[in-house]
């Protein structure tokens, strides 16, 4: 059996807020890989994605369960409606084209780009180069014609019409990769080897507002440093002096050691002092101390 | 067994193909030749055969690792998974694929096993029966390492339907609860968080739809490839649910 490094986890997804609902479609919930729900940073080792569904299951099920219990909405089948015409629309002009791309080839050879230049080391110019082609298998598969002209069970029809949007994934990770002149976590760049916490400590969001485009929009959402009980630090991964640090995480960290040494001084307990540093709220009584957490058990 | 020295033989695939929602079709066998590469698996050749001869070959997968269950298909007469079939397997080259009996047929070798697994659950309500309520702050009861290790045991199961279309009961009977549904009892059974009694699961199973269908061929045993023991567990069971006739 060949063995070889392969792609395992997606570290990114639906932008959300706290409780799992989207910033952007109200009432759009998601959780555990599908999401960018900031219950990990930017690297995955083995078994992230198991405590990223259960704890993100556990806390985002409930937020949901509490948003469909007070919110009850009316929609308009018309809405409905046109919504699957639209994609049944879609399927028929796949239908309809007498010949054009082979969707397999154009799936084959996003793979192999996306295996050879936005692997694990990755560089401008490969990254620039897999943009530049990822957006012309874009433009193609948007031709492409499948043999048979049946409906169901239509194995490339599937293709034709899930490639696109393949791609459009893979432009956003390219492009996004492209962008961001630093290594951090599992994006390595062998041009830029430092992780620069003072230009880069900022999340990628990216959007299609026009759909037919052949690149997202991207912006970025800064992280505040200041509200952070553990500002980054070096945590004994890789070689010491490879960040380029931000001049809040000093900052914070003088803060934080000065409201834990206060507090215990105090006899504040560690949940008063976690309060203090980093405030957070959670549904029912998962906040209440926890035997499984030593309570109980000190 | 399996060894590389095959890599770059002439494979000759026999598949059935045939559209059940279109009514003038008939099932026939199509033959395709795949040449060889090393450590080459049926599910391999299947896509190499969808991506360059015949885009129009239904057959599913997700995993191509033998934990999802989606690629059972019989390969020379045998239910085995195609994504955990190597064609070096097969000496002479040849090698025949139909999709699964008993199961609803989609399309060439698709069939639908969510539906049956989906019919099966409910039937022997595969959930947990109890009405304590546990506070989420305070430590689970402990279970006995044991115990837990036998109830994973049976969990294993990836609901690939391999047993269900090896079952000549499960071919007779189309409502038989199959080994898996079987299994699926021994599971909760086992499980001490499940409040269920022996009476309660002869409620469910106790028919020759259930345990009694079961004609002791075995095969089920033989084809399973998680290698769950459901020859013990369905003896087991048996003798259990006998004396609450
Ligand atoms: S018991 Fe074995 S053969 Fe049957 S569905 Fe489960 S894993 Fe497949
Ligand atoms: S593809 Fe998942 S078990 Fe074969």
């Amino acid at each position: 059996m060949p063995v070889r490094p392969a792609q395992h986890y997606s570290m990114g997804g639906i932008r959300t807020n706290k409780t799992g609902e989207s910033q952007k479609l109200k009432g759009l919930f998601s959780c555990g890989e599908a999401a960018c729900w900031d219950m990990h940073g930017f690297n995955r080792l083995g078994g992230n994605s198991v405590s990223e569904a259960v704890v993100s299951g556990m806390i985002v099920g409930r937020y949901f369960t509490d948003y469909c219990l007070s919110h009850d909405t009316n929609i308009d089948t018309s809405i409905i409606h046109d919504a699957i015409t639209k994609q049944a629309d879609y399927i028929d002009e796949i239908l309809n084209r007498p010949e054009g791309e082979d969707i397999f080839e154009i799936k084959k050879r996003m793979q192999e780009i996306m295996d050879e230049k936005v692997g694990i080391f990755r560089n401008g110019d490969d990254l620039q180069s897999a943009v530049d082609e990822l957006q012309e298998l874009l433009t193609r598969s948007k031709k492409a014609s499948v043999k048979s002209k049946i409906k169901s069970g239509n194995p490339e029809l599937e293709e034709a019409y899930r490639v696109p949007k393949m791609l459009k994934l893979a432009i956003c990770v390219a492009h996004g990769a492209n962008q961001r002149t630093e290594s951090r976590g599992a994006h390595y760049r062998e041009d830029y080897l430092k992780r620069d916490d003072a230009n880069w400590l900022k999340r990628t969001l990216t959007a299609w507002p026009d759909e037919n485009a052949t690149l997202p929009e991207v912006s970025y959402e800064e992280i505040d440093i200041m509200t952070m009980e553990l500002p980054p630090a070096f945590r004994g991964y890789g070689a010491k002096g490879m960040t380029i640090e931000h001049e809040d995480s000093a900052k914070r960290q003088k803060e934080v050691d000065e409201i834990k040494k206060r507090l215990e001084k105090e006899g504040k307990d560690r949940f008063e002092i976690q309060d203090a540093l980093m405030p957070y709220d959670l549904p029912l009584n998962y906040k209440d101390k926890n035997e499984r957490i030593g309570v109980g058990h000190e | 067994m399996s060894n590389n020295k095959t890599e770059g033989r002439a494979l000759t695939f026999s598949i059935l193909k045939y559209n059940p929602l279109n009514k003038d079709e008939k099932a026939t066998f199509v033959e395709y030749q795949v040449t060889e590469t090393i450590g080459m698996t049926v599910f391999i050749a299947l896509n190499i055969i969808r991506e360059t001869k015949d885009a129009d070959l239904s057959f599913d997968f997700v995993c191509r690792a033998g934990i999802c269950g989606s690629c059972g298909m019989v390969i020379n007469g045998k239910p085995l998974l195609a994504c955990r079939t190597l064609t070096a397997d097969y000496p002479d080259g040849h090698i025949q694929l139909m999709p699964m009996p008993a199961f609803e047929l989609i399309r060439d070798l698709s069939v639908n096993t969510g539906k049956w697994m989906d019919n099966m659950s409910q039937r022997v309500e595969s959930w947990i029966h109890t009405n304590e309520e546990h506070d989420i702050t305070a430590l689970e009861r402990p279970v006995d390492p044991d115990i837990a290790d036998e109830t994973f045991e049976l969990d294993r199961c990836i609901e690939c339907g391999l047993c269900v279309s090896s079952c000549a009961t499960a071919l007779m009977r189309p409502d038989f609860v199959g080994p898996a549904g079987l299994n699926r009892v021994a599971r909760f059974q086992i499980d001490p968080h499940d409040n269920r009694t022996d009476a309660d699961y002869y409620e469910l199973i106790g028919d020759d739809d259930g345990i009694f269908g079961c004609m002791s061929l075995m095969a089920c045993e033989d084809h399973c490839p998680k290698e769950l023991p459901l020859q013990e567990k369905i003896a087991y069971l048996r003798r259990k649910l006998v004396g609450q006739r």
